[in-house]
């Protein structure tokens, strides 16, 4: 059953995501000129890339049919895995490099806080982390990121994903400055949450497609990682 | 085990927008100029939607055919819908929303004005994020005591640009049958299968719209 679980576990968030109704808090930075150091805290990732097809037809034969999708699925995240760590590409380092880039241009000094942390969850204690002099830390994790298809056939292809949570937090007096979600190609997206349509250019008709261009595929994967590090920084601007 | 099934309430409401869709008239196109348009000096206070401190009361602010209208400093004209913000002592939230309207969607940034219509400050069109499987356009901001106004604008600037985007969707269809047993009796059974779709969605920036405001206390994040 633990492959089971893991298998439904993105999907689930995937599709559910729009259940929380978690709030949002928008950053307004002329309110507090005093943030000029941000504390990037080291950005919670999955081990791993997930391979979703939002729709299978095992979906409609109860738990054997569950059983069977998930050691499919099972399959399918071991093989691109492999193929992305053929190239040596690292989901979080792309989105770091991204991230810490798009603060400085925003006029924000950047210093990266090693720190552990809980699966899908924000850090609890940042004083845990080793201390530097910031002004507020910026902690995100992501939910899962890979690629998903909403379906079987040409006409649902395999596209870029990515669902992260990210958040300010000022560091004298552990005030929320922003709260936010972001959903790179949502499939049943809900409220509260920012989305962020696919780029057109990387699609996958199927599966074999997909793991026999690595390349592509990477880049795919690097434009949504991108693209999402540089939504949280427009929410800082 | 978890259901990898969408919620329910999900479904139905996407069942319950398409019945009401079939039976409302067809959203007017996108209105893409207001030449022609004797447009006041300023936006009118008087009429602006009132808000209250609460999450759940949404006010919606229809831009049809023929959108109220003022003229900017620099002789643009904008399209805008005027809200006015609860007296509040301390720091509160307003969530802006321009929805899609059939093929359009108002362009918006966001002028807030003082309790006798001086601006205050803009928000930029580009604080604004795609929301909600990209069918809106939102943006949040802190409120502060001595802001009385908001007004939604179009943005001039924007306007005729297009957005093509696209969408990913889980459906599931359900076929019910009944059939007679061999005591007379009937046996009703239902089969339910998912399919996902995929679409492009082309929306243009435009003069008319849908805009909902709410107001909230700013919320405390554990």
């Amino acid at each position: 059953m633990r492959i089971l679980g893991a298998a439904v576990v993105l999907t689930a968030s995937l599709l559910l995501a729009g259940c929380a109704r978690n709030p949002e808090i928008p950053f307004e930075r002329a309110s507090v000129p005093q943030i000029t150091t941000i504390g990037v805290v080291t950005p919670g990732f999955p081990d791993g890339p997930d391979i979703v097809l939002a729709t299978t037809v095992g979906q409609s034969f109860g738990l054997i049919g569950a059983l069977v999708d998930a050691g499919m699925k099972s399959n399918r995240d071991t093989k691109f895995l492999a193929a992305m760590q053929s190239r040596n590409f690292s989901a979080r380092d792309a989105f770091l490099s991204k991230l810490t880039a798009g603060l400085e241009a925003e006029g924000y000094r950047v210093a990266l806080i090693p720190a552990t942390r809980e699966a899908r969850k924000f850090v609890e204690n940042y004083a845990g982390a080793p201390q530097q002099p910031v002004d507020a830390y910026l902690d995100i994790f992501t939910t899962g990121y890979g690629y998903l298809a909403a379906g079987i056939g040409d006409s649902t292809p395999y596209r870029p994903v990515l669902y992260l949570e990210a958040r300010l937090v000022r560091a004298a007096d552990k005030a929320i400055l922003m709260t936010d979600r972001i959903r790179y190609n949502p499939i049943q997206a809900g409220s509260n949450m920012i989305t962020i349509a696919p780029d057109p250019a990387y699609e996958f008709t199927d599966f074999d497609t997909l793991v026999g261009n690595p390349d592509r595929a990477m880049d795919g994967l690097r434009g949504a990682l991108e693209q999402s590090a540089q939504t949280v920084c427009t929410l800082l601007k | 085990m978890t259901s990898i099934i969408p919620a329910p309430s999900l479904l139905a409401g996407s069942a319950l927008v398409g019945l009401l869709g079939a039976c409302a008239a067809p959203p007017p196109p996108p209105l893409l100029s207001l030449d022609g348009r004797d447009c006041a000096a300023q936006p009118d206070f008087v009429a602006a939607r009132p808000l209250r401190l609460d999450p759940d009361k949404v006010e919606n602010i229809n831009l049809d055919a023929a959108p109220a209208c003022f003229v900017a400093p620099d002789g643009s004209k904008s399209s805008y819908a005027a809200f006015a913000l609860p007296d509040q002592p301390t720091e509160f939230l307003v969530s802006i929303t321009s929805w899609q309207r059939g093929r359009g969607m108002l362009s918006p940034h966001i002028l807030v004005y003082d309790p006798i219509g001086r601006l205050v400050r803009e928000i930029p069109r580009d604080s604004f994020q795609f929301h909600n499987q990209n069918m809106s356009l939102y943006a949040g901001l802190r409120i502060h005591p001595g802001e009385h106004y908001v007004v939604v604008a179009s943005d001039p600037k924007t306007i005729g640009q297009q957005n093509s985007e696209i969408l990913d969707a889980i459906h599931t269809n359900t076929s019910t049958g009944t059939s007679a047993t061999a005591h007379g009796g009937t046996v009703v059974s239902s089969f339910s299968y998912h399919y996902g779709t995929e679409t492009q969605n082309v929306v243009s920036y435009s003069y008319n719209g849908l805009v909902s405001a709410t107001a909230q206390p700013i919320a405390k994040v554990p």
